[in-house]
């Protein structure tokens, strides 16, 4: 009877159609390192075009301060000129909306859409998928060149913006290539694409974001990266002083 | 009785004399008093308004803490807070249940925020009734997925009723999730109630944020009399808080929480942090007054300065009524010393030009009411546009002049009193006229 088993294991592993289930522990820890900084500080500039049918195209450009150590990050923004010193930090669970006109700091949330574009606040800081989700059901498939993994995922709690989530994860390096987020009743509502990655130092970030609403006809946003570093950053930035101070 | 007929007979002497300072006693009543009317009718306009609004004039919301830490704004078991309601008796009309969210309405590549409210239709018939439709009908509510708009959201959107539209929000928990909605009617555009929010199924928004049949997020309390509400409202809360956790009152009404209440209850805030701990579900008892506080400071602050702006006029009628009755006094030094010969006293003479000012005050402020009632009444059949921010103080887009008598009577009281001091003086003056020489005097 033993072996039998034996036999037919062989026999399933050996089948031409037969893949072994990829190691999602380890691809969820790869894709969460990738996107986190524990042991250094993160910066860059990004550019923010925002396509809406009905408002046209939006320009911004904003300096992104992350200290993922602490759950710390700083958003400033730095075009169009009318926005300019508006900026959004975070500081421990509180996410505080800077305007500069009216000086004054006023609480914001993770799940708001960041300055009305298919981005949301919670775009800007660390990821958890480890954390976060599970793998309901798996397939194996191509997009573009690569070789991926489509993920099909389920939130481990009800506190996750997204329930579902359908990832496509390069399976030589596992990069996220696209994205598909659904609602609680499974409607599609946003898709990532991230066709373009840099590495730095020993990371790969994407430095090229689209995001199309799915929901919103014609609605889609793209960020770029430029000014990548890992450099540490002094203390004072993550502080409601130092946003203050350097709108002045 | 001579010196009331004496008295009249001047005033009709010096007509055009007697019509102006008349005439500005009477702007000032005007004044006081079509603000005052306008006041405390935009006060009733607003509370109504906000009942309408909010579906009652208590309103009571449950939370429960997550292992999280998080706060989750619903009431799973409504046992309790319907044996506490009936203790409150013959006060209370009725009670509504509504669950809300704050929503993007999606409609082909348009998109608009706004709250949106699940209404028990069967018990909430009143409401319907109360809603003004232009397009479609309720009828449709057997559609599970209907909802209705106001002819502003549906014409920012582009939509008819009849059309399907999304409705983004997210759920309790703060999660995202979408639904299809069917518009079945449009409400119109000066109906205050429709423009501020969509409204639903209770059964399909509670889907759409996660909640299970039966459960909801805010009690409402509809009272006979609104007057009772601050009473009702305190007998409610303690026996609430002897049964569950509560927040305390003190909590709920300073006035920089009316702001944060309002945001509450319409859906903006959800699954915020809590500092302190507990089990079960805490409620938080909130009432029209105390969400009425900023408004109340706002009429206050409006009466204030329309007091001053009185206490000005009437200073400045003062000095007008010393001043005509100087010249009055000098016109008549004769005459006084002729009435005086013939046997009138001292005292005579001063009542009878302090009958003159009270007549004067008296007639001024009755023309100031009649002309009062008359702008009123106009002004209140001018419709205003409802796509304003002072849309809350009008009813149904008119506003509303509601007089009130003791007010009234206090300020012609002061009016009338201010303008006998005023003329004291030269009544005084006149009194102590010597009549021989007064008699001899020409000018």
């Amino acid at each position: 009877m033993r072996k039998i088993g034996i036999a037919l294991c062989i026999c399933i592993i050996c089948w031409p159609g037969y893949t072994a289930e990829p190691d999602f522990d380890a691809i969820f820890k790869s894709i969460d390192s990738m996107s986190t900084f524990e042991q250094n500080d993160f910066s860059s500039v990004m550019t923010i075009v925002s396509d809406d049918p009905e408002e046209g195209r939006k320009v911004m450009k904003v300096n992104q301060f992350r200290r993922d150590k602490d759950d710390k990050f700083l958003i400033l923004i730095l075009e169009p000129a009318t926005q300019k010193g508006q900026g959004y930090l975070r500081i421990e669970d509180n996410l505080w909306f800077y305007d500069p006109e009216s000086r004054k700091f006023s609480h914001s949330s993770f799940k708001e859409n960041f300055q009305g574009t298919d981005a949301h606040n919670s775009d800007f800081r660390k990821r958890s998928y480890s954390r976060d989700y599970k793998v309901a059901s798996w397939e194996e498939g191509q997009l573009g060149k690569y070789d991926v993994y489509i993920l099909n995922l389920e939130a481990r709690n009800d506190e996750v913006t997204y329930p579902y989530e359908k990832l496509w994860v390069r399976k030589d390096n596992n990069l996220v290539l696209k994205a598909e987020d659904y609602s609680l009743n499974k409607r599609h509502m946003r898709t990532s694409f991230f066709p373009n990655y840099t590495k730095v130092g020993d990371k790969y970030l994407p430095s090229k974001m689209l995001f199309v609403d799915e929901l919103t006809e014609g609605r889609k946003t793209q960020i770029t990266m430029t000014n990548i570093s890992l450099e540490n950053l002094q203390d004072q930035v993550f502080t409601k002083m130092y946003v203050e101070r350097v709108n002045r | 009785m001579t010196t009331l007929f004496l008295a009249f007979r001047n005033i009709e002497r010096q007509k055009k004399r007697s019509i102006l300072l008349g005439g500005a006693i009477a702007f000032g009543i005007m004044i006081i008093t079509l603000i005052n009317s306008v006041a405390v009718g935009s006060v009733e306009n607003v509370k109504e308004n906000f009942s309408q609004l909010l579906a009652g004039h208590i309103y009571i919301q449950g939370k429960e803490l997550t292992e999280s830490g998080r706060t989750l704004k619903i009431i799973r078991d409504d046992t309790l807070l319907n044996s506490l309601t009936a203790d409150l008796g013959d006060d209370v009309q009725y009670i509504t249940k509504r669950s809300y969210a704050f929503c993007t309405l999606i409609f082909g590549s348009k998109e608009l925020m706004q709250s949106i409210e699940g209404v028990d239709w069967t018990d909430e018939s009143y409401f319907g009734r109360r809603l003004i439709i232009t397009k479609g009908s309720l009828d449709g509510l057997e559609n599970p997925n209907a909802i209705v708009l106001s002819t502003e959201t549906a014409e920012k959107l582009g939509v008819q009723a009849g059309e399907a539209l999304l409705v983004k929000l997210q759920t309790v928990t703060g999660q995202q999730n979408v639904g299809e909605c069917k518009v079945i009617a449009l409400t119109q555009g000066s109906d205050m109630f429709g423009s501020i929010s969509a409204y639903t199924h209770i059964e399909f928004l509670n889907r759409l944020i996660n909640l299970k049949e039966g459960e909801f997020q805010m009690y409402n309390i509809f009272l006979k009399d609104m007057g009772k509400i601050d009473r009702s409202a305190e007998q409610l809360y303690k026996a609430l808080s002897e049964a569950a956790p509560v927040v305390p009152r003190d909590d709920t009404r300073g006035e920089d929480e009316a702001g944060q209440q309002m945001h509450s209850m319409f859906g903006m805030m959800s699954g915020s942090k809590e500092e302190e701990s507990w089990e079960g579900t805490k409620y938080e008892l909130v009432t029209l007054n105390d969400m009425m506080s900023h408004v109340m400071a706002l009429v206050d602050v409006l009466n204030t300065v329309i007091y001053a702006i009185f206490l000005i006029l009437l200073v400045i009628i003062m000095v007008g009524i010393t001043n005509t009755f100087r010249m009055i006094l000098v016109e008549r030094t004769r005459e006084i010393g002729t009435i005086r010969a013939i046997g009138m006293q001292k005292n005579g003479v001063r009542g009878l030009f302090l009958t003159e000012a009270f007549y004067i005050a008296l007639f001024g402020a009755f023309a100031g009411l009649v002309i009062a009632s008359g702008i009123a009444g106009i002004l209140s059949i001018i419709p205003f546009s409802t796509n304003n921010p002072f849309f809350i103080f009008l009813n149904n887009g008119k506003l509303t002049f509601r007089f009130m008598p003791v007010s009234i009577i206090i300020n012609i009281l002061v009016i009338a009193g201010t303008s006998v001091l005023a003329a004291l003086f030269p009544a005084q003056k006149a009194a102590k006229l010597d009549p021989a020489k007064a008699l001899g005097t020409h000018y």
